[in-house]
């Protein structure tokens, strides 16, 4: 799937991911873990990357050896998600700074995640799951 | 994302928000907008009815503790617009959860609230009366 993704496409992505979860044959609530982590990666590159901007975006799933994977590549300025600092869960919600969920519910979902800058510039995320 | 508004009278005059669709990243500030909206209003006291809410994701989260901070804080500036609110309500540290409260959230949504570390802090209903009842 390659498209110049907003915001706005966000359903039509998880649409997209869903129908590769299935047809992996992944339980529903691991399906439901990749929507979101998908979801939530694909927004961090729309917010963080592309500045709420529209931009270019490939994503590709595929299921090998036993492995699902979501390839997201964009081109962005280089931008790692994982180095963001964990968010402290132990704060009650009206003590808590507003938003930083996102890479936490990411790294929660997956079994793995890795982040590598493409060499023509911009970003490869690969989220992966064990089937 | 379809946000319908409503309100009835039980011990105090509670706002319900009704939600169908997905809350995400480009859904929440609907949410917030309706939010600040209705505390202009008069509105004190929410009930998000959640049981027509097919997905959510943290961006949904970051609208509830934005409509925490609404419900639980100092009126926000009449006149400054829904903007300028929404800067208010960022800078705030604290809100009172019970004038917020959720009914029927689905077992993905549920468990969304669960990783974060929030579905605890809510209360949270099934039967609409019971949860009117409540505030």
């Amino acid at each position: 799937m390659k498209l110049d993704v907003t915001l706005h496409d966000l359903a039509a992505i998880r649409e997209f991911v869903k129908a590769g979860a299935i047809k992996a044959k992944l339980n529903a609530e691991k399906v439901h873990e990749v929507i979101i982590a998908v979801d939530e990666a694909v927004t961090n590159i729309i917010v963080h990357g592309y500045k709420r901007k529209t931009g270019p975006l490939e994503i590709e799933v595929t299921a090998h050896k036993k492995m699902f994977n979501i390839n997201l590549r964009d081109q962005a300025p280089s931008f790692n998600p994982l180095m963001f600092p964990p968010p402290d869960i132990t704060l009650p919600i009206d003590k808590r700074p507003i938003g930083g969920m996102g890479v936490y519910l990411i790294m929660r979902a997956m079994d793995k995640v890795d982040h590598r800058t493409l060499p023509g510039g911009g970003n490869e995320l690969i989220l992966t799951v064990k089937l | 994302m379809d946000i319908v508004l409503s309100k009835v009278v039980g011990r105090v005059p509670v706002t319900i928000v009704r939600l169908a669709g997905s809350l995400d990243g480009s859904t929440y500030d609907d949410l917030v907008n309706v939010g600040i909206e209705a505390e202009a209003a008069g509105a004190t006291d929410l009930l998000l009815d959640m049981r027509k809410l097919e997905f959510m994701s943290s961006a949904g989260m970051v609208a509830l503790q934005m409509l925490v901070r609404l419900m639980g804080g100092e009126s926000t500036p009449p006149g400054g617009g829904i903007a300028a609110n929404r800067t208010v309500l960022v800078g705030r540290n604290t809100g009172e959860l019970a004038h917020l409260r959720l009914l029927g959230p689905t077992p993905d949504v549920l468990r969304v609230l669960e990783v974060a570390g929030l579905k605890d802090y809510f209360a949270i209903y099934t039967d609409e009366a019971d949860a009117i009842a409540s505030f």
